[in-house]
């Protein structure tokens, strides 16, 4: 017969890594989920074009652009959609990459096909 | 009933939970003044800010670095090492914190600023709304002035 206190002990392991298990296949479910919804919009895009999702002051806003689209049509789209301050100048940042100057092109960045960026004022860092 | 300071916080976080939800930020409310927001740095490592907004929006918020509850405040070990808006000082240095104020943190560096003229001051440049700071934050634990790494 074995030691009821050891057969305890496995049992409080054996229902641990049930526990971890369930975890691990939610946090695996929902990563494909979020893939499979990366792909139902990448396969929705035409050649050339790029999803942008962007973290704005106001929120979040996703829109699908050119690849040849400048930085500064951007912004404007941005801006006009999400109802910002026009008084205000806008940058748009990737990364640790500010996308300057506006004037060129979302490809020039490299940006391709999906990227995530955040719009904030110019100069609200001292 | 509601005060002025808690509608303005309700609407704002609005805003911010929906962008903390989407990039994986950690965000907690509180209480109706109070939130804990957590971020990605360049280096992969977390921080963490407990904002206090009482008085918002007639002064501006102040964001406190902390622990990853939220339990400990403005410990050296818990806030970036930086320049210029990540500040050495261990504030972020922005008209919109209320911290970066001399005449209210003995750590700010700024006693040439008026805290009543914060959204005026043209250092905030249009960053007048809690996700527009935080977003501002974000980006500089992503850039150049983040120096990957912790003041203590």
């Amino acid at each position: 017969m074995e030691n009821p206190d050891k057969l305890e002990q496995i049992e409080t392991q054996l229902e641990d890594a049930l526990v971890g298990l369930k975890a691990a296949k939610a946090v695996e479910a929902e990563a494909e989920h979020e893939v499979e919804e990366a792909l139902h919009e990448l396969h929705d895009l035409k050649a050339h074009e790029i999803l942008l999702k962007i973290a704005t002051p106001k929120g979040l806003f996703a829109g699908i652009f050119r690849e040849s689209a400048t930085v500064a049509a951007v912004i404007e789209t941005v801006v006009e959609k999400k109802d910002l301050s026009r008084k205000d100048t806008f940058e748009l940042v990737h990364g640790e990459t500010v996308l300057q100057p506006v004037s060129r092109t979302l490809e020039s960045f490299g940006l391709k096909r999906k990227a995530d960026l955040e719009l904030v004022a110019q100069g609200s860092g001292v | 009933m509601a005060t002025l300071s808690e509608l303005t916080v309700t609407e704002e976080l609005t805003a911010l939970r929906e962008i903390a939800a989407d990039r994986g930020w950690t965000f907690t409310v509180i209480d109706p003044l109070r939130f804990l927001l957590g971020f990605t740095s360049s280096d992969g490592s977390m921080f963490y800010l407990l904002v206090a907004c009482d008085s918002y929006p007639v002064q501006p918020p102040a964001w406190h670095w902390c622990n990853a509850d939220g339990t400990r405040t403005d410990q050296a070990s818990d806030r970036p090492k930086g320049s210029g808006f990540l500040h050495q000082n261990g504030v972020v240095c922005a008209p919109w914190n209320r911290l970066a104020y001399k005449s209210v943190d003995a750590r700010g560096p700024h006693g040439d600023w008026a805290i009543g003229d914060w959204q005026r001051n043209s250092h905030t440049s249009g960053c007048t709304t809690l996700p527009h700071m935080a977003l501002r934050i974000y980006v500089e634990l992503n850039s150049s002035r983040y120096h990957r790494g912790r003041l203590g």
